[in-house]
C-alpha cells in the first residue's frame, strides 16, 4: 500500500489546478486507491515504477524561456506547438498553415473522457485528475493538412518535476493529418504522463508519431487511445530513444468496417534504460485489418519489453490481424521480454503473431568485414536494417528522414565497440 | 461453410457422447467430508504413513490455508467448496491383493469396460514387436493391482504406488518429493501435498532402458471425491523411460476436483518421455458437471544431455488448468512439449508450458495445437525464460489454433523473457478456421467433405500426434474422432 501522504500529495496538487477541483480530486482518489501498479499487475509485468513510488513528483512552473531554442529537426511543419513543463508556451509555438491554425486550440480544462475505456489504470486516472494542458485538434470534413503538426514537450524543471499532458485529436469524415509528439528534457528525475485521445471518423487518415528522447533519469508513460470508424486509417509509430523508463501504450478500438490500423514501434535501450511498448487492438466489427511491427534493441544493461494484445469479437469475421516482434540482444547484460497475446472469439479470421529474440548474425558481420567494412560500421548497418522494418511503413519525407537520423545517431553513440 | 459444420460434427462426436460414463458400485471407505487437520491425520493413519510424512502434510496444509486460489487464468467456474468435498475414498478391501485373482471382480469389470489392458500382455493387432505395457491401476486413490512387477524387478526398475514407496524407499521419496514442485509453489500443489492419497513412484536405475512402457490409468469414481494423485519419476544417469498416463471418469452431475502433482527428475544423459491422454468427463452439453482439472506437472533436467518430453492430448474435463514444464538446468538438456487440446460445449482449457533455461546450450521445442468448438474457450499460456547464465539456448515455439465454431474462443498468451544475448528464440502463432482453399483442393481430389475435414484436422494435429506412443496414438485419434493418422500421407 501507498503511504497516506502519497495520495495526499497528489490530491493537493489536483486542488491547485484549474477546472473542476472536486472532479480532479475524485479522479486522483479513485486512481490511487490501490496504489501504483507493481510487476504483479499483468500489464505492468515488465515496467518498474520504483521512481514514482519513492518520490513525490510535483508540478513545476514555466521555465525561463529566454535562452531556449526549440529544435524539432523539421523544417516544414504546418504548426509547431510547444509545451514546457506541461504548460503551453504561446511564445514558442508557431502556426504556418491556416487550416492547421483553424483546427487547433489549447485547453487546460479537466476531462476524464477517453476514446477507448481504460478504467482500471492508475496512470490514466492520475492524468485525468492532474492534467495541465493539451492541444485540441479538430480537423474538419475532407480537410487535408499535408505537413505534420509538431508537438514538442520539453521538461526543464528541477528534480522530481512532473508534467501531465492530454491531447485530443478528432478527424472528421475524410480528413487527413499527421501529428508528431516529441518529448525531450534535462538530466533531472522527472515524470512525463501523456495521453492522446484520438477519434477518426469514416475515411479519416492519421499518421501519428511519438518520439521519446527524454532525459536519462526520466520516467515517461504515454498512452494513445484511438477510436476508428469505417475505412479510417491509423498509422502509429513509437520510437523510444531516451528516458530511464519509457512506456508507450496504444489502445485501438476498431468500430467501423474496412478500417486499417498499423501500429509500429522501435525501441533502443542501453545503459540502464528500460523501454516498454504495450498495444491492444480491439476488433469489434468485421472486415478490418490490423498489423504491428515492433523491433527492439537491448545493448549494455538495456531492457526492452513488448506486450501486444489483439482481441477479436465474436462478430468480427474476416478480421486480418498480424503482429511481428523481434528483439536483438547485443550484450550479456541486455534483456528482452515479449508477450504477444491473441484473444479470438470469431472463427473466420486470420490472425498471427511471430516473435524472435536473438543476437546479431555472426555470419553477416563476418561477411561485411571480409568486404572491408569495419566492425562498428558493419554492426550499425545491420542494426539499422533491423530497426528499419519498424520505420518502413512511415511515408517518405522529412519526418521519416529525421527519425532515421535520430536512430542512426543513437547507434553511433551506443553501439561502437567502446560503448558495448 | 459446409466444411465447418462437418468438422464441428466430428468434434461433437469426439467429445459429446461420453461413452465411458458409468458408476461402479463399490463401497468407499471415506474420510469425513471437508478438510481439516483431522482429515489429514485420518488419511495419513489410513495409509499407515510414517511420522515425517504426516508432519509434512500438516505443514503443507497450514501453508495452503494462507494461500489464494489463482485467478489469472482465462477460466470461469463456480468456486470449489472444499468443505463439501471428500478428500479420501479407498475401495473397500482388507489387505492388498496378491494377484489379479484377488482383485474385486467388479473393479476388473470396470477396467474391461474401459478397455484397460490389465490382464496379461496387450498386443496391438498387427503392430510389429508389440511392446508390453505395465499398468499400475489407480482406482479411487489406492493402487489395487500391479502387473509386470517381476519383469521390471529384473531390470531393476522400481514401479509402485507412492504409498508403497513411502514404506519401501522412504529416503528416496523424502529426497525428491517436492524437490521439483515446492510445497508452496501454488495453491493446488500445496493442497495436493496436504491430502494426496496415492499415485505412482518410478525409479529407473543407472544405464537402464526401461524394458516396457509404464502406464497408469487414473479413474475418478466415488461421488464428491477429489483426486489428489502424486507422481514422482526419477531417471538416473543414462536411463530411459516412457510413461503413459490416461484417464477416464464416470458421468457425474457435480463438479469433481482433481489436483494432481507430477514431478520428474532426470540425471545425466537420461530421458523421460511422459505422454498423457486426458478424457475426463467434460460436463454435458449445457456445461453442467464435469471434472475440474488443476494439475501441476514439472520436470527438472538436472544432468548433462538430459531430456524431458511432454506429450498431451487433452479432450476432457470441464476446466483444465495445466502447464507441464521443464526446468532445463543441465548443459545440453532438452525440453519438449507437444500438445493437442480440444474443447467443445462449455469446456474451458488454459494450458501450455514453461521452459526455464538455466543450462548452457539447452534447447526446447513447443508445439501446441488448440481446436475450439461449441461455446468453449481454449487458451495457450506459455513461458520461455532464458537466464543470464544460459549461453547458446535455442527455442522454437509454434502454437496454432483452429476455430470450428463462431461461438468459441481461441487465445494465445505466450511470455518470452530473455536475459542472454546468445539465445535464439522463435515464436509463432496463428489462428484460423479450415481454409476454403484446402477444402476445395481435397474435394477436387474426390474426397468426401467429412474425409477432407478429417484429413485437414489430422494434418493440423500431426506434429503432436506423431510423438505419442503407438498404444496412445490409437486412443487419441479415437478421441479426436479422426481415424486417419498414419494412413493418410
Amino acid at each position: 500500500m501507498m503511504p497516506f501522504d502519497f495520495i495526499d500529495h497528489y490530491l493537493n496538487t489536483a486542488s491547485s489546478l484549474s477546472g473542476d477541483a472536486v472532479a480532479r480530486r475524485d479522479a486522483v482518489q479513485a486512481a490511487l486507491k490501490d496504489g501504483l501498479p507493481t510487476s504483479k499487475h499483468e500489464n505492468w509485468r515488465y515496467t518498474n515504477l520504483k521512481a514514482l513510488k519513492s518520490n513525490a513528483f510535483a508540478l513545476t512552473s514555466v521555465a525561463d524561456q529566454n535562452e531556449m531554442v526549440i529544435e524539432d529537426g523539421l523544417k516544414d511543419v504546418s504548426a509547431r506547438l510547444v509545451f514546457i513543463n506541461g504548460h503551453y508556451s504561446p511564445e514558442q509555438s508557431q502556426f504556418f498553415d491556416e487550416r492547421a491554425k483553424a483546427s487547433i486550440r489549447i485547453s487546460d480544462e479537466y476531462s476524464s473522457a477517453l476514446a477507448v475505456p481504460d478504467k482500471t489504470d492508475v496512470i490514466t486516472g492520475m492524468n485525468a485528475g492532474l492534467m495541465q494542458a493539451g492541444a485540441v485538434i479538430n480537423v474538419a470534413e475532407n480537410c487535408v493538412i499535408d505537413l505534420p503538426i509538431s508537438i514538442q514537450h520539453i521538461s526543464e524543471g528541477a528534480d522530481y518535476g512532473a508534467q501531465f499532458i492530454r491531447h485530443t485529436i478528432t478527424l472528421s469524415e475524410g480528413a487527413s493529418a499527421s501529428v508528431i509528439e516529441a518529448f525531450t528534457g534535462n538530466d533531472k528525475t522527472y515524470w512525463t504522463n501523456a495521453i492522446t485521445n484520438i477519434k477518426l471518423c469514416d475515411g479519416a487518415q492519421l499518421d501519428h508519431v511519438r518520439l521519446s528522447e527524454e532525459g536519462v533519469n526520466a520516467v515517461h508513460t504515454s498512452k494513445a487511445f484511438v477510436l476508428m470508424d469505417a475505412k479510417a486509417k491509423y498509422h502509429a509509430l513509437t520510437l523510444s530513444l531516451g528516458g530511464e523508463t519509457t512506456r508507450f501504450e496504444s489502445h485501438v478500438r476498431i468500430q467501423g468496417e474496412g478500417a486499417v490500423a498499423t501500429i509500429d514501434g522501435a525501441a533502443l535501450a542501453s545503459l540502464g534504460t528500460s523501454h516498454d511498448a504495450l498495444t491492444h487492438i480491439d476488433h469489434t466489427v468485421p472486415n478490418a485489418h490490423s498489423d504491428q511491427v515492433f523491433r527492439t534493441i537491448a545493448s549494455k544493461r538495456g531492457r526492452t519489453s513488448f506486450q501486444g494484445k489483439v482481441t477479436v469479437a465474436q462478430n468480427a469475421q474476416k478480421t486480418l490481424a498480424d503482429q511481428s516482434f523481434r528483439a536483438l540482444l547485443l550484450d550479456r547484460t541486455g534483456e528482452a521480454n515479449a508477450k504477444p497475446e491473441l484473444e479470438i472469439l470469431a472463427d473466420d479470421v486470420k490472425c498471427s503473431h511471430g516473435a524472435t529474440v536473438g543476437e546479431l548474425d555472426e555470419n553477416a558481420l563476418f561477411y561485411m568485414q571480409s568486404r572491408g567494412i569495419d566492425p562498428d560500421t558493419a554492426r550499425q548497418i545491420l542494426v539499422e536494417a533491423f530497426t528499419g522494418d519498424a520505420l518502413a511503413r512511415l511515408s517518405e519525407g522529412a519526418l521519416k528522414d529525421m527519425l532515421v537520423a535520430k536512430t542512426q545517431n543513437w547507434m553511433r553513440t551506443h553501439l561502437t565497440s567502446e560503448a558495448i | 461453410m459446409a466444411g465447418t459444420t462437418e468438422a464441428k460434427q466430428q468434434i461433437d462426436e469426439a467429445t459429446r457422447e461420453y461413452k465411458y460414463g458409468f458408476v461402479t458400485d463399490i463401497e468407499s471407505d471415506m474420510a469425513p467430508i471437508g478438510l481439516s487437520e483431522d482429515v489429514i491425520r485420518f488419511i495419513s493413519a489410513k495409509k499407515q504413513e510414517p511420522e515425517w510424512l504426516l508432519k509434512w502434510r500438516l505443514k503443507a496444509y497450514r501453508q495452503w490455508l494462507k494461500m489464494d486460489e489463482p485467478n489469472w487464468a482465462k477460466l470461469h467456474y463456480p468456486p470449489v467448496d472444499y468443505d463439501e468435498t471428500y478428500f479420501f475414498a479407498a475401495p473397500k478391501s482388507g489387505d492388498k491383493p496378491k494377484s489379479l485373482d484377488e482383485v474385486d471382480p467388479e473393479l476388473l469389470e470396470t477396467y474391461k469396460k474401459l478397455g484397460i489392458p490389465l490382464e496379461e500382455q496387450k498386443v496391438l493387432a498387427g503392430v510389429e514387436g508389440a511392446r508390453k505395457v505395465a499398468v499400475d491401476a489407480v482406482f479411487d486413490s489406492v493402487s489395487v493391482a500391479t502387473t509386470f512387477r517381476e519383469e521390471l524387478k529384473k531390470a531393476g526398475v522400481v514401479f509402485m504406488s507412492i504409498s508403497q514407496a513411502v514404506q519401501e524407499y522412504p529416503e528416496m521419496v523424502q529426497k525428491y518429493m517436492a524437490s521439483v514442485v515446492p510445497v508452496r509453489d501454488n495453491y493446488f500443489a500445496a493442497l495436493n501435498c496436504a491430502v494426496f492419497t496415492d499415485g505412482t513412484f518410478v525409479y529407473i536405475p543407472k544405464g537402464v532402458r526401461c524394458p516396457m512402457e509404464l502406464s497408469t490409468y487414473f479413474r475418478i469414481n466415488a461421488e464428491n471425491t477429489g483426486q489428489f494423485e502424486r507422481t514422482l519419476i526419477i531417471a538416473d544417469e543414462g536411463s530411459y523411460v516412457s510413461y503413459l498416463e490416461g484417464c477416464t471418469a464416470p458421468m457425474r452431475d457435480e463438479n469433481q476436483l482433481h489436483a494432481a502433482v507430477v514431478e520428474l527428475v532426470v540425471m545425466d544423459n537420461a530421458e523421460i518421455k511422459y505422454s498423457t491422454v486426458q478424457n475426463w468427463y467434460p460436463g454435458d452439453k449445457d456445461g453442467k458437471g464435469g471434472i475440474y482439472n488443476f494439475v501441476t506437472k514439472r520436470g527438472i533436467c538436472k544432468g548433462k544431455n538430459s531430456k524431458i518430453s511432454w506429450t498431451q492430448v487433452e479432450t476432457g474435463s470441464a476446466v483444465t488448468w495445466k502447464y507441464p514444464s521443464c526446468v532445463l538446468a543441465g548443459e545440453n538438456s532438452v525440453g519438449e512439449f507437444y500438445s493437442v487440446a480440444v474443447t467443445n460445449n462449455y469446456q474451458q482449457a488454459d494450458t501450455g508450458t514453461k521452459m526455464i533455461h538455466m543450462g548452457k546450450n539447452s534447447r526446447s521445442t513447443i508445439i501446441s495445437k488448440g481446436i475450439s468448438a461449441g461455446k468453449s474457450q481454449n487458451t495457450y499460456r506459455g513461458l520461455v525464460k532464458v537466464l543470464p547464465s544460459a549461453d547458446g539456448v535455442r527455442n522454437f515455439t509454434q502454437c496454432d489454433s483452429l476455430l470450428v465454431s463462431d461461438t468459441s474462443g481461441a487465445h494465445t498468451v505466450p511470455y518470452i523473457e530473455i536475459k542472454n544475448p546468445t539465445a535464439q528464440i522463435e515464436h509463432e502463432a496463428t489462428t484460423s478456421k479450415i481454409s476454403e482453399d484446402q477444402m476445395f483442393y481435397c474435394r477436387a481430389r474426390g474426397l468426401e467433405e467429412e474425409e477432407a475435414v478429417a484429413m485437414i484436422v489430422n494434418g493440423f494435429c500431426k506434429d503432436v500426434m506423431q510423438h505419442l506412443p503407438m498404444e496412445f496414438a490409437v486412443e487419441a485419434q479415437k478421441l479426436l474422432g479422426i481415424s486417419l493418422e498414419g494412413s493418410v500421407g
